[in-house]
């Protein structure tokens, strides 16, 4: 379910280059590709904005009518829930910290450390 | 490295390198002797890691020159007949982990592949694989020995990395004489400052051999390849956005060897990659 303001992970880094943006999640040492329409919705998550008022901004840009954005922004919107590159309802700054960076080294030290079976 | 457990090794020892315990095993007493000489101040003494790496020397067998081998976990990083050059991969290996912990730059596990003054970056991984397609491949392009670049996070620029552990500049000779071999010694390690194109490849055989590709896709492709992202997450992103446009980028669907070989080499050709 989307979100009612969705705002943007605040774990997460992000990079934009020429309109799309590379995410990077510490929590899980994972990256994620945006593409154009994907990252246009996710720089409007910010926490402000319903998904229905992101459709009408990005509708007013592009000169479309909002029922015609609405559904494909909803639709993007769980797709970024589902990824977990939104934070959740109702998330506070004090809510479950992200890992840090040094948590992530760890788990490869413990790759390197932990023998495997033979 | 199950599949190498059959090879017939006689000394393994465990090291620590920037925090990380790792084991590194040979097949040669004289190498095992030359491991605790030249990193003795690494060696974790009476440790029993799981090996890591592991250096094959080959033997002059009376039926010419074998290889020198030079794996990381399974993989074999480098076949070489310069015990010298094994000598020193082996050692950038080690100081491939010793970058992960650094925090004042962004050190990106890729190489410069060059043709007829034409640069590209790949990751360095698939360059062993490369070699592997015959010996016209080192005829026809500039295969770097070195598995790491530095990439300014204001620029975008490419930096050579220098030395990051404590070892003397004639260890990788000292090897090659304890085995009664020659050595060119350690390859030159210049990179230019910026390339043609950043060629990702994926391994997809039935698609398209090379398909042009976004920037941010481009740099998405080559993040995990950044050796320090989880210590330098912002200046990594931005290093590799800045890397990508300001080149040509590139996505080389993998196939086997020789397609793939033959596809990279196809990235040279193209009017303006």
């Amino acid at each position: 379910m989307s979100a009612t303001r969705p705002l943007a992970n605040p774990a997460l880094v992000r990079t934009d280059v020429d309109g799309e943006f590379v995410v990077y999640d510490p929590r899980t040492g994972m990256f994620h590709y945006l593409n154009p329409a994907v990252s246009l919705v996710f720089d409007l998550c910010d926490g402000t904005a319903t998904t229905k008022e992101m459709a009408a901004a990005i509708a007013d840009v592009y000169e479309r009518q909002v029922s015609e954005i609405e559904t494909n922004v909803h639709t993007i919107v769980d797709r970024l829930q589902h990824d977990a590159l939104l934070a959740p309802s109702g998330w506070s700054p004090e809510d479950s910290p992200p890992r840090t960076a040094d948590d992530v080294d760890q788990r490869e030290q413990i790759r390197l450390e932990v023998p495997r079976s033979s | 490295m199950d599949e190498l457990n059959h090879l017939g090794w006689v000394v393994e020892k465990t090291f620590a390198v920037a925090g990380y315990v790792f084991g590194i095993r040979t097949n040669d007493e004289d190498a095992g002797d030359w491991l605790s000489d030249v990193l003795g101040r690494y060696e974790v003494e009476d440790g029993e890691a799981e090996p890591y790496f592991s250096l094959w020397l080959g033997r002059d067998e009376g039926v010419g020159q074998a290889y020198h081998i030079v794996y990381r976990e399974g993989t074999d990083v480098l076949r070489t007949l310069d015990p010298g050059l094994a000598a020193w991969r082996l050692v950038r290996e080690l100081e491939l982990l010793a970058l992960r912990g650094r925090r004042d730059g962004v050190y990106l596990r890729a190489s410069v592949v060059e043709r007829d003054d034409v640069k590209a970056l790949v990751p360095s991984d698939i360059v062993p694989r490369l070699r592997m397609a015959g010996r016209r491949v080192t005829r026809e392009l500039v295969l770097p020995f070195d598995p790491v670049v530095a990439v300014d996070p204001e620029t975008g620029t490419l930096v050579a990395v220098g030395r990051e552990l404590d070892v003397p500049d004639d260890a990788y000779a000292d090897l090659a004489r304890r085995i009664g071999e020659q050595t060119a010694g350690a390859p030159a390690t210049h990179v230019p400052p910026h390339v043609d194109v950043v060629c990702a490849f994926a391994y997809r055989p039935d698609e398209a051999e090379i398909e042009p590709v976004s920037g941010a896709y481009a740099a998405y492709l080559f993040a995990p390849d950044v050796l320090n992202v989880a210590g330098a997450p912002a200046e990594a992103l931005t290093a590799l956005g800045r890397l990508v446009s300001r080149s040509g980028r590139l996505l080389v669907h993998e196939s086997d060897i020789r397609s793939t070989y033959e596809r990279l080499r196809a990235v040279f050709e193209r009017p303006s990659p």
